[in-house]
């Protein structure tokens, strides 16, 4: 009877204790790398989430743009002007009152520009400014015109379209993202100061002069060096 | 009593984590269908424009048959592009008149007009009708007519913004699900309803001078000038006989006489030409010089109250004319001088209209709309798309060998703006009771007053400032061009109407 009551007291060997401290240790050790990975997955989703977002509006904004831009209004003035980092289009649509323009009214006005301190872009519709929420280190806008690639246009002293409008942008991602970028066997060819962009995109601009499609694309290739043609690149 | 209160704690912890699990469901529902929403919306406004294109590439392969008097042709529905288990549908929107395509000949150009001609046009029709069009007289000019409603004085004045609407653009201007709820108003072609103002008046009616195949006319003007200097136009004038070539001749010497299409045809006829002679020099010649000239009206398709708003011609001469056109024989669509022989007008008459009356149309209004529809049976039972459409107002100018946009209008917010103007003009009526509704009404209103676009409509803040109709005036006065004064388009792609445009005193053969 006592030898039963002193078996019973024994506890766990030190071979028990052990393997289940390890067990312990490493159901912890999983569990801190799952919860460490589930942050930087929602970080990163939540970051790509935002850009996506972002880049989807600003391109709205820029087809909506070209597709229905005028080459200059006696009320707003140029249709399509702008420069490197800023641009404006006043194009022909239904106004709904909010913008400082009548309600009903025949022309709207839309503004894009890139802070380059705040690191931001801006969408101004009228009176309306909307700031993306996704950091940007660098937007870069070229404009298409019969002569070549043009850094700034202007459609009123032109007097007439552009080919189309190229926008392409470079995420603030931090350094991380940048050294991943630069790892990047097709970034290699690149300088490091040009890394190629996240997004870019090409529009063609309604009524502007007509143009080979495979011509654009062959302008595009020699203006953007070893970066593909005109299509997106996320 | 301990399994009671443990029974408790944990019904309270499924029940918080039931309700923290609907609410994240809602959430990613709610992100998803915004989603959705966004994604539709882009994928209907790139189909509109392919609409667009294919619109303008089907009128411009009729071009010929329109620079000869014709009308456009074909389905309304343009393209189907599969999306899913539906597809999306890009159709052409009926006109006024129940067809696709609208001509913008047919209507009186806002740079012509004045107080008589309004009393023409609003014959019939509604009188914020009427104060719309002396807005539009008040500020010339005007890029489009699309807009008029923003150029109405209602601010103050307390205009029925619905009611300018309608009388605007009619209820065929609608959009989707309103200009269905509104088809009885579409292509009744005006039997009984006065026709909105956009289908009496346009800001596009300056004349291509181009014959009916499509070359520049004659610029008979430079023309003689050359041939008097030795230059090359010597071969152009060959297509005239000698009796016409005096006749030409001696109206483009006088500088005391006003050169327009009415004086060679008073030339002309003075020398015994026949009217059908007539018609086919006024086809391939002209006293104006550029690409275009004065805004003129299509006698054939122009509506009753057009046709009297066009000075010289008045009420019961354009009664006559909508009756006689229907009957006319195929040489006489050639022109307009069977306003003469079908003893419409007189000769002094008709030689004082004819610089301002065609019969054919170059430019073209369409509405392209897309909307997504059901592939099949099978497919319309599925979970309906967020309702939808996208459309643009357009006008194809068909002069040119390539089709020239002339004006495209995204219009896809039109009922949107017009849920606004209706919700504002409900609650400037409650802020005659109250100083400035209440959140909670203004929320109430929303609801009640535009059910159908609640999902997607701007709603007012409390500080939001109902729209002002109050652009600046300009002055009211044009001028009259002078004979040699180069009249110029008006179009999206065309920045200044009295700018420059080459000349077209090149030898035609």
């Amino acid at each position: 009877m006592n030898a039963c009551r002193a078996h019973r007291r024994r506890g766990f060997s030190l071979l028990e204790a052990m393997v289940g401290v390890a067990i312990a240790v490493a159901l912890l050790s999983a569990l801190a790398l799952f919860t460490t990975n589930l942050g930087d997955t929602r970080a990163r989703l939540a970051r790509l989430s935002r850009e996506i977002e972002c880049t989807e509006a600003l391109f709205t904004a820029l087809e909506r743009g070209c597709a229905t831009a005028v080459v200059a209004s006696p009320s707003l003035g140029s249709g399509v002007s702008g420069d490197a980092t800023t641009l404006r289009f006043v194009r022909a649509a239904v106004g709904l009152g909010n913008d400082g323009r009548p309600a009903f009214s025949g022309e709207s006005e839309v503004s894009i520009a890139f802070d380059t301190s705040g690191r931001r872009i801006s969408i101004v519709r009228g009176t309306l400014a909307d700031t993306l929420s996704a950091p940007v280190r660098r937007m870069r806008i070229r404009y298409l015109a019969e002569r070549g690639w043009e850094d700034s246009f202007d459609s009123g002293a032109e007097q007439s379209f552009p080919v189309g409008i190229e926008v392409a942008l470079w995420f603030d991602r931090g350094e991380a993202i940048d050294d991943a970028v630069r790892d990047d066997p097709d970034a290699d060819a690149l300088p490091l100061s040009e890394p190629p962009p996240d997004r870019r995109r090409f529009f063609r601009c309604t009524g502007g002069p007509k143009a080979d499609p495979l011509a654009i694309r062959s302008i595009l290739d020699e203006g953007d060096g070893a970066v593909s043609g005109g299509e997106d690149r996320r | 009593m301990r399994r009671g209160f443990v029974l408790i704690a944990v019904l309270v912890v499924i029940a918080a984590a039931i309700f923290v699990a609907t609410g994240a469901i809602f959430a990613a529902r709610a992100a998803s269908v915004s989603a959705r929403a966004a994604d539709l919306e882009r994928r209907l406004r790139d189909a509109a424009l392919d609409g667009v294109a294919l619109a303008a590439d089907r009128l411009a392969a009729q071009r010929l048959a329109l620079l000869q008097g014709g009308a456009p042709d074909g389905e309304e529905l343009l393209t189907a592009v599969p999306d899913g288990p539906r597809q999306i549908e890009v159709r052409l929107v009926p006109q006024w008149d129940g067809r696709p395509f609208a001509s913008e000949s047919a209507k009186l150009d806002a740079s012509v007009l004045d107080h008589a001609a309004i009393d023409a046009l609003v014959d019939g029709a509604a009188d914020v009708s009427r104060e719309l069009l002396e807005s539009v007289l008040a500020r010339r000019p005007v890029d489009s007519v699309d807009a008029l409603v923003a150029l109405a004085d209602g601010g103050d004045a307390g205009i029925d913004t619905e009611a300018a609407l309608e009388a605007a653009l009619g209820p065929a201007r609608l959009l989707g699900d309103e200009r269905d709820e509104n088809d009885e108003g579409a292509g009744a072609a005006g039997a009984s309803l006065a026709p909105p103002l956009i289908a009496l008046m346009t800001a596009h009616g300056a004349e291509p001078l181009v014959d009916d195949l499509g070359v520049s006319r004659l610029d008979l003007v430079d023309a003689f000038n050359e041939s008097a200097a030795g230059g090359a136009a010597e071969a152009s004038l060959e297509l005239f006989d000698d009796a016409e070539r005096e006749a030409l001749q001696a109206l483009v010497k006088d500088r005391n006489r006003r050169k327009d299409d009415g004086a060679i045809v008073t030339a002309l006829v003075g020398r015994g030409v026949g009217l059908g002679r007539v018609d086919e020099i006024l086809n391939e010649c002209t006293t104006e010089p550029g690409s275009h000239g004065i805004p003129r009206v299509d006698i054939v398709r122009a509506d009753v109250r057009v046709l009297a708003a066009i000075e010289g011609i008045g009420t019961d001469a354009a009664a006559r004319i909508v009756d006689l056109r229907d009957t006319l024989e195929d040489e006489e669509r050639r022109g307009t001088s069977w306003l003469v022989s079908r003893r419409v007008l007189s000769l002094e008459d008709y030689a004082a209209v004819a610089g301002r009356i065609t019969h054919r149309s170059a430019l073209w209004r369409f509405r392209v709309e897309s909307r997504i529809v059901a592939a099949d049976e099978r497919s319309a039972a599925l979970e309906p798309e967020p309702a939808s459409v996208y459309a643009f107002d357009c006008i194809v100018d068909v002069s040119r060998a390539e089709p020239r946009i002339a004006y495209l209008r995204d219009v896809a917010l039109l009922p949107t703006a017009r849920a606004i103007a209706r919700l504002m003009r409900q609650a400037s009526g409650e802020g005659e009771r109250a100083s400035a509704p209440t959140e909670a009404e203004t929320s109430a209103l929303t609801e009640e007053a535009v059910p159908e676009v609640a999902d997607t409509m701007f709603r007012p803040t409390p500080g939001f400032r109902a729209p002002r109709f109050d652009l600046p005036t300009v002055d009211a006065t044009i001028a009259a061009p002078p004979s040699r004064e180069r009249t110029a388009p008006i179009g999206r792609d065309i920045a200044a109407p009295t700018s420059s445009l080459p000349s077209s005193s090149s030898p035609r053969r």
